[in-house]
């Protein structure tokens, strides 16, 4: 299971996509939208995203998950307007045994962060702001 | 004449206006050159993609070439 959604996540079917005989570890990452940043009320948080690109790299990372790490994995992303507090993200993973599922999970959220084409803009007390998840670095 | 489709997204879709737009061009350039054409600036921290995969700044396009603009991401 990888996809976007425009309605709740349910954590329950992530983990579910992932379970299987072979499997004796499954972990859970479940990203939430943080109501305060850097002192300021945030409203909600809106996602977009490059929708075809978006599950195109997922998949590829899953991919790289499976021949790294022996992982089979799920991973469902919000878009739209979600609230402080709600599901912002699920990745479920599965693997023989522990330790490949704690490397896989970090895995997966990382190169999310860096390579799958989502966006986010904070809504606060302040105003409106594009967060970013790596700043881009200086070019000569 | 090529002519392809461009996709804004984040803050290059809020400056630029609309969500995706369609170009025709007299000559073909990289995706990097036709950023700084559009924006009159240079694409720093931007990433870009041709028909939904990576590519590098000085990829050429071609006609028919779904463009996207690719701001730093903000995902999880």
């Amino acid at each position: 299971m990888i996809a976007l959604s425009d309605g709740d996540i349910s954590i329950e079917e992530v983990e579910n996509a992932v379970a299987h005989p072979d499997c004796g570890a499954n972990l859970l990452f479940v990203g939430r939208v943080r109501g305060v940043y850097k002192g300021q009320t945030v409203h909600h948080l809106e996602y977009e995203a490059y929708p075809q690109m978006a599950v195109r790299r997922m998949q590829e990372i899953a991919n790289e998950a499976m021949e790294q790490f022996q992982a089979r994995v799920a991973i469902v992303h919000r878009v739209g307007r979600v609230m402080p507090n709600e599901i912002s993200i699920v990745i479920a993973v599965a693997t023989p045994h522990r330790g490949a599922s704690y490397d896989a999970s970090r895995f997966v959220l990382e190169a999310l962060k860096r390579d799958v084409p989502i966006w986010k803009r904070e809504i606060t007390d302040e105003g409106v702001f594009w967060k970013q998840n790596i700043k881009p670095a200086p070019q000569p | 004449m090529i002519s392809i489709t461009i996709l804004y997204f984040a803050h290059l879709r809020e400056t630029r206006g609309v969500s995706e737009e369609t170009m025709r061009l007299e000559h073909s350039v990289s995706v990097g050159a036709l950023f700084s054409q559009i924006f009159n600036m240079s694409p720093v921290g931007i990433r870009f993609a041709i028909d939904a995969e990576y590519v590098s700044a000085d990829t050429v396009i071609s006609d028919g070439d779904e463009i996207a603009f690719l701001p730093p991401m903000g995902g999880g």
